[in-house]
């Protein structure tokens, strides 16, 4: 029983940095912007859909495909921003999440369009697994939480150490104050959302060898990483990894309880968590 | 800037009135494809209900809610299974139903208003997919495979006419109701609390009370929806489909596209973008094409964006403004 109870930890902590990375998206865009970007689950589609094309169809090599899949995603971000976020700056917040609702609808049909509804698949880095502690964990998981930290220190250096990095942070605090100082907030918004799509490029493309990736798959992906986002308090980074983790591990425990009503088990301790922590699990 | 002026019972009921007649005079200039576009009239008027409640609740009182679809399904669930498995009298079965809903709602209001802004959203979102899931899930509600045979209410008689005469008929009612509420002191202090909610109570509003109130009754109204789907709309069939989570968000697109700050923006909303979904899907259907049901949704999507892009405060608003500046270059010229 308690292997069992291990090997859930562990799939779950897995999922949970997949989450992680896609909720590090939603916070990007939020503090940078002020916007809860409802796209952030396609860009993860985007990018997993993307390189198994490039994989599959065009005969590239990994990396080649992992190179197209992180563009595709990354132009898919930087259109977002200027056909709909910027027209609308000044919107309010309401107005600016049904935008970006549209955008996901019109990204997913696109996608739809182009590669084909079928789903892709993309090879393991390396087959088999790990035995740890009862526990097997395997390479691709490694993998993932591997990249997810990387992305997680390097995404903190950057916002610490770069200028580039202050700058996003300064329209983080207040947009009009960086302005005066120099900074062009209007393309600030673009780089972050193009960070941000990136992320979850990464993140669609990490996970594609374990689900495999079709068109409709980054709404829930996204939901998902939103439920993070929130649930670690929106704005705090480090709350959205936590969230994260602990949407992973919920969703695997939950599967234990009982196969059927899994999401609504997970659901309902969301909630009940929101609700003895109404601004989030990190917010004071 | 000046004091608005108390509504004259006129201008009040002017719309209400306008309305009405539409109803009444266009189902009978329809010809043709004649029971079709009268379905497509029952199910803007079932919309046109949830979105009255939700603009009251997000456009007056600044309360977003992701769960609408699941209240709705509440309603007609409710109402479906009190009279086909209890083999209660209608009357009795919608009566316990929206009594039941609105108990519902009492106790998630409760619990779930203390939360703001996103995080109310993931609440209600979150709420939305457990109902939608259970629905799915359980056995007396049928499953994924539904309901079949339900009772058929028909006060106005027989026939798809009477059908939309009878939807039509509850929704100008709660529109009725919706803007003598929005006039009233009670309005105002909706706004009130919409524009900040520390201010509002200190100017002697009852904020969560007030607030707890309308998402009963937005829910409620959300329930009335769904038993005029469930025995009205299709009585024949009731499949857990119509209420998924995309049917809350289409929900609060059309609170949005209508323009948050009227009753009539969020009915425009829901007629405008019910018949756009249905136009597309016409439009698809003729040219026979297998890929149509994609670019129906990129052609949605993009025109959702075009329309915020183009007046950023909704639908209703923008026109307005585009009219008066037209009104204005012509009495310019006159």
């Amino acid at each position: 029983m308690q292997h069992v109870a291990g090997q859930l930890l562990v799939n779950g902590l897995i999922l949970g940095s997949i989450y992680a990375l896609i909720s590090l998206g939603f916070n990007v865009i939020y503090r940078t912007t002020g916007v809860i970007n409802f796209a952030q689950g396609e860009f993860v589609m985007l990018g997993g859909v993307a390189t198994g094309w490039a994989y599959h169809s065009l005969s590239l090599s990994i990396p080649w495909a992992i190179l197209i899949g992180m563009a595709v995603a990354t132009c898919a971000g930087v259109l977002v921003d200027l056909l709909a976020i910027r027209p609308l700056r000044a919107a309010s917040p309401v107005i600016l999440v049904i935008i970006t609702i549209g955008a996901s609808i019109v990204l997913q049909a696109a996608a739809a369009l182009i590669w084909g509804t079928q789903p892709y698949n993309l090879p393991v880095v390396r087959e088999g697994s790990l035995p740890f502690a009862q526990v097997n964990i395997s390479y691709q998981s490694l993998l993932i939480v591997a990249v997810v930290t990387v992305c997680i220190v390097l995404l903190s250096l950057f916002f610490r150490c770069t200028t580039l990095g202050m700058a996003m942070k300064a329209c983080a605090e207040n947009r009009d104050a960086a302005r005066l100082c120099g900074v062009h907030t209007g393309r600030i918004s673009t780089l972050t959302f193009a960070l941000s799509a990136l992320l979850g490029g990464i993140g669609g493309i990490l996970v594609t060898p374990l689900l495999s990736m079709s068109f409709d798959n980054g709404t829930m992906l996204g939901l998902k990483g939103f439920a993070a986002a929130i649930l670690g308090g929106i704005g705090n980074p480090v709350g959205g990894v936590v969230g994260g983790l602990l949407m992973g591990v919920l969703e695997q425990y939950a599967t234990w309880f009982s196969s059927v009503y899994k999401d609504t088990l997970a659901l309902a301790v969301v909630v009940i968590i929101l609700l003895l922590r109404p601004r989030g699990l990190l917010t004071k | 800037m000046k004091p608005p002026l108390p509504p004259s019972y006129l201008s009040l009921y002017r719309g209400p009135a306008i309305l009405l007649v539409l109803v009444a005079v266009l189902p009978l200039c329809a010809r043709g494809h004649f029971s079709y576009l009268l379905s497509l009239a029952q199910l803007c008027g079932i919309y046109a209900i949830i979105v009255t409640g939700l603009t009251l609740l997000l456009g007056y009182t600044g309360q977003v809610s992701l769960g609408h679809a699941g209240f709705y399904g509440l309603g007609a669930y409710a109402a479906a299974i009190l009279a086909t498995v209890c083999h209660l009298p209608v009357w009795l079965a919608i009566l316990l139903a929206l009594t039941a809903t609105g108990v519902c709602m009492f106790v998630a209001g409760v619990s779930l208003l203390r939360l703001k802004g996103h995080y109310l959203a993931l609440a209600t979102l979150c709420t939305g997919i457990i109902i939608y899931e259970v629905i799915t899930k359980m056995e007396i509600t049928g499953g994924a495979a539904g309901l079949y045979d339900l009772p058929e209410i028909a006060l106005l008689g027989q026939g798809p006419l009477a059908k939309t005469y009878l939807i039509w008929a509850v929704v100008i009612l709660v529109l009725l109701w919706a803007v003598h509420l929005t006039e009233s002191p009670y309005g105002r202090a909706l706004r009130a609390i919409d524009g900040d909610e520390d201010a509002a109570a200190a100017m002697g509003v009852r904020v969560f009370p007030l607030k707890l109130t309308i998402f009963i009754v937005s829910g409620v109204l959300a329930a009335l929806a769904g038993i005029l789907y469930a025995f009205v709309y299709s009585p024949s069939y009731l499949g857990p489909e119509e209420f998924s989570i995309m049917h809350s968000v289409s929900f609060l697109i059309m609170v949005v596209i209508g323009g948050m700050g009227s009753v009539w923006g969020g009915l425009a909303g829901a007629v405008v973008l019910t018949g756009l979904h249905e136009l597309l899907n016409l439009l698809g259907e003729r040219l026979h094409s297998t890929d149509m049901a994609k670019y129906e949704h990129l052609v949605f999507g993009a025109l959702l964006i075009v329309i915020l892009v183009f007046s950023r405060d909704g639908m209703m608003p923008g026109l307005r403004r585009s009219l008066l500046r037209l009104a204005g270059k012509g009495m310019r010229r006159a």
